[in-house]
């Protein structure tokens, strides 16, 4: 019989792949519920042998509370029996995955759900971490033309001047440019 | 001038977690007062979504030591409902200021107290559900123990759920719960404002100064990092102090209750620590056991008898499955040597002894020379 998962999670747009990609790796997607949802009725009626839960979620206490009730109910896993897999549920962990099984579940079945998800969580990061870090570039652009026009109004350098003024400071500090410059806007040229 | 710590902290930078309640008010003044930065400590402040995440982001290193419930620290260590790793306690963080709150509909009903909430309850027209925070934490063991002191059985005549802090008035409000435990400002006052229930009593009406929530870390931790942990524990105390010095309350109201750290109005968090209490039925005093996180270190000190206490209550509800023996657990825990070192060099006060006896509202003495037979007396029970 397939392990049953039950997968807690408000964010649509990722859990109905992550579905598709337990189902196909052979884990029967008991339910999948929001954070707003009964989660404690819903882990009581579906039983799951284990839960897929964002590690950031506040209902991770309410199944806390279930997993000393009984063998029936999933526990936390944080770790596996070999080390090799215990580096796997940490770096989970990292990624913001919290991972629950019951008892009679085998380390082998957990590793490999834990893997499947991880595989599918990674995908998504990346593609949010680029915007992220493309925001990021965006923002400290935007930043350091403001310090620019700052230095080249107060103290009536060129843009070239005032952008090699604002270079060399970072350097001398060991600080970012837009580092440097979020203080000059902030605090003002004179320091 | 700064006086400089006996050694440098091994490991200066650290991420220390909190949940977002008045008494993580010591370690937010600590960093907001510059004390870590005083003592050496490079200090950012985590605040954590559960109890469940502060537990596995402790034992995964992620975060360096928490604010933490006294009795998960056990639980942690004893790996009960979850995964095992050496813990410890470097310091008490509160006493007092949780609270039971019991809903609208029950005091449409009659209820006004325990014995009446035993009376309707006996009557079994349905069942009934009340909510702690963490199945090993402090609010569970103050409902349990509150609700078998009324002849509630809390493992057979009701239903238990547990839910973190900040949604308690919410889910009370959606009706899925009749009664709830939990910490300030979630607690009583919150409730009673948004006219959803009554506070039917306090913890500290239960136990006078008992201890709360701690800072908590790992046995690694400290074996690691001792200066480290020595300048927490340095900056922490400090912090306490200035927050019991009552003129300072406004302003740790002010300061805890931003967005970033417990997201409450200040004014709801200022009445309870001026010790303004009501309890949603016409009752209106001034608290003399308000929440406390100093009182001359008193708060602070890790009694060994505190920690046993919470491993016979631990022992009773059946979280804890064999015998232990429960003084060599809490010397494990406690760092009570790290702490009096500390202290002492600060000119706070330290007890001749670790273990003190302790009587609850019910009359029952905790005496920590017998915890087998205190267990023993307790007709409810696991």
């Amino acid at each position: 019989m397939p392990a049953r998962v039950l997968i807690i999670d408000a964010q649509s747009e990722r859990t109905q792949p992550l579905a598709q990609a337990l189902a196909e790796a052979g884990f029967e997607v008991a339910g999948i519920v929001a954070e707003s949802d009964d989660v404690h009725g819903a882990v009581r009626s579906l039983q799951p042998d284990a839960i897929l839960i964002d590690a950031d979620s506040p209902s991770r206490d309410t199944l806390e509370g279930l997993a000393v009730l009984g063998k029936r109910f999933p526990r936390p896993i944080l770790m596996l029996s070999e080390s090799a897999d215990t580096d796997l549920v940490r770096d989970a962990a990292r990624l913001g995955i919290s991972t629950y099984a019951v008892d009679g579940i085998s380390p082998a079945l957990v590793r490999s759900l834990v893997e499947v998800t991880m595989a599918h969580f990674q995908s998504q990061r990346s593609l949010t971490m680029e915007l992220r870090e493309a925001q990021q570039a965006l923002q400290d652009r935007r930043l350091i033309d403001k310090a620019k026009y700052r230095l080249v109004e107060e103290m009536h350098m060129s843009e070239e001047q005032a952008y090699h003024q604002l270079r060399r400071m970072a350097m001398e500090r060991g600080m970012k440019i837009a580092e440097l410059a979020r203080l000059l806007i902030e605090h003002g040229a004179a320091g | 001038m700064n006086p400089q710590p006996p050694e440098a902290p091994e490991k200066a930078r650290l991420n220390i977690g909190f949940i977002a309640l008045t008494d993580c008010a010591s370690l937010v003044l600590a960093r907001e007062l510059g004390l870590f930065e005083k003592y050496g400590l490079d200090v950012r402040l985590s605040r954590q979504p559960s109890w469940a995440a502060v537990r596995d982001r402790v034992h995964l290193g992620q975060l360096d030591a928490a604010h933490m419930l006294y009795g998960l620290v056990y639980g942690a260590h004893l790996g009960i409902g979850g995964p095992r790793t050496d813990m410890a306690i470097l310091m008490g963080l509160n006493h007092n200021g949780q609270g039971i709150v019991l809903s609208k509909q029950l005091r449409e009903q009659g209820v006004v107290d325990a014995a009446s909430l035993k009376r309707l309850i006996d009557r079994k027209q349905r069942s009934y559900t009340f909510a702690q925070t963490f199945p090993t934490g402090t609010h569970a063991m103050w409902l349990y123990y509150w609700l078998a002191a009324a002849g509630i059985d809390p493992l057979r005549d009701v239903r238990i759920i547990s839910v973190p802090p900040p949604q308690m008035v919410a889910n009370m409000r959606a009706g899925n719960m009749d009664g709830y435990c939990v910490g300030e400002p979630w607690g009583g006052a919150r409730a009673i404002q948004e006219g959803i229930g009554f506070a039917v009593t306090t913890t500290q009406a239960m136990w006078r100064n008992h201890p709360e929530k701690v800072l908590g870390t790992t046995r690694e931790f400290v074996e690691k990092y001792p200066n480290t942990a020595r300048a927490m524990i340095r900056a922490v105390l400090e912090a306490s102090r200035y927050i019991d010095t009552m003129a300072n309350r406004e302003h740790v109201a002010r300061v805890i209750g931003a967005e970033d750290y417990v997201g409450a109005p200040a004014e709801v968090i200022a009445g309870r620590l001026r010790g303004e209490y009501e309890d949603g039925l016409g009752r209106k005093w001034q608290e003399a056991d308000y929440m406390k996180f100093f009182n001359e270190g008193e708060v602070n000190y890790p009694y060994l008898s505190h920690g046993m206490w919470f491993l016979t209550q631990l022992r009773r509800w059946g979280l804890l499955t064999h015998e232990v023996d429960y003084l060599a657990v809490a010397r494990q825990v406690n760092q009570v040597e790290l702490y009096s070192e500390v202290a002492r060099s600060m000119d706070v006060a330290v007890p001749h002894s670790p273990l003190k006896a302790e009587r609850l509202f019910d009359g029952v003495l905790w005496d920590p020379a017998r915890p087998a037979e205190y267990l023993d007396q307790f007709a409810i029970k696991a």
